[in-house]
């Protein structure tokens, strides 16, 4: 019945406020990508294949990853 | 990328000082840990009727990763700015870099020839300990508008080599105004 349950603090059913919140996930992963892409592009085409910018590179992929992962999982149990 | 001229050397990179980097992380990490000391002190001070239940704490996760993926791409773009925001001194010219955004840039060269005055500024103990501050540099050719580094490093150094190489191109253009002034004697 967890689909069916009412969140404590509001009158929306479970249903309904478990797909806005996908929805908005879904959302932020789009902008959150275009934001990345954009990043990346700024990197490459003014960072050449400086050793620098390959570290911030992957701290950022990591970083980002695991933050996404975590708010997967997260979402999986709303 | 740098293109450099042939024969152009690079002789010093100037970027802002990592005081305002460390500060601007500072300002991004007291943004990260906001909400969980402001969740701890509503959670602690608050009736109970008002705080979350538990079986909820996987919404506050979803949110707060959220909230730090935002915190975490800022950070980037930021050390984007910062990192891009350049001045490159070469022996023939200074190539000023000024990354306003990220859409934003601005690209300008100055000639040593055409360079009037320069100047720093260090405002304040900070800028004095760790050797950072302002540079201007007044320019024949856009003499309303100065090109400025903001807590540029070094700051001292870089005005001591853009002199010694602004002297080095009024030596070397010396010679040719003597030999003008010569032939106008003659004709």
């Amino acid at each position: 019945m967890a689909g069916q349950s009412v969140i404590g603090f509001s009158n929306i059913s479970g249903d309904v406020f478990s797909s806005g919140v996908h929805s908005l996930f879904w959302l932020f992963v789009i902008v959150f990508l275009i934001f990345a892409a954009i990043l990346v592009y700024h990197w490459q085409k003014y960072g050449g294949h400086s050793r620098t910018f390959f570290v911030i590179e992957t701290v950022f992929a990591v970083g980002s990853l695991i933050l996404g992962i975590i708010a997967f999982l997260a979402l999986q149990s709303i | 990328m740098l293109s450099l001229d042939p024969g152009e050397n690079l002789i010093l990179e100037v970027h802002r000082h990592w005081y305002v980097l460390a500060a601007q992380a500072l300002v991004m990490f007291v943004l990260a840990i906001a909400p969980l000391v402001f969740s701890s002190v509503i959670s602690r001070f608050a009736p109970v009727h008002l705080s979350l239940p538990a079986e909820e704490a996987s919404l506050k996760i979803f949110f707060y990763c959220l909230w730090l993926l935002i915190l975490w791409v800022s950070f980037f773009v930021i050390w984007t700015n910062y990192y891009l925001d350049v001045w490159y001194v070469t022996d023939k010219r200074i190539i000023s870099i000024d990354q306003v955004g990220v859409f934003h840039r601005k690209v300008s060269n100055i000639r040593f020839d055409s360079i009037l005055d320069v100047s720093i500024e260090m405002r304040g103990a900070v800028q004095t300990l760790l050797k950072f501050g302002d540079i201007h540099i007044k320019t024949a050719i856009e003499q309303d508008k100065d090109f400025l580094m903001k807590n540029a490093s070094n700051p001292d150094r870089v005005r001591k080599v853009i002199f010694d190489y602004h002297n080095i191109t009024v030596e070397r253009t010396r010679p040719t105004a003597v030999e003008d002034d010569s032939s106008h004697q003659q004709a």
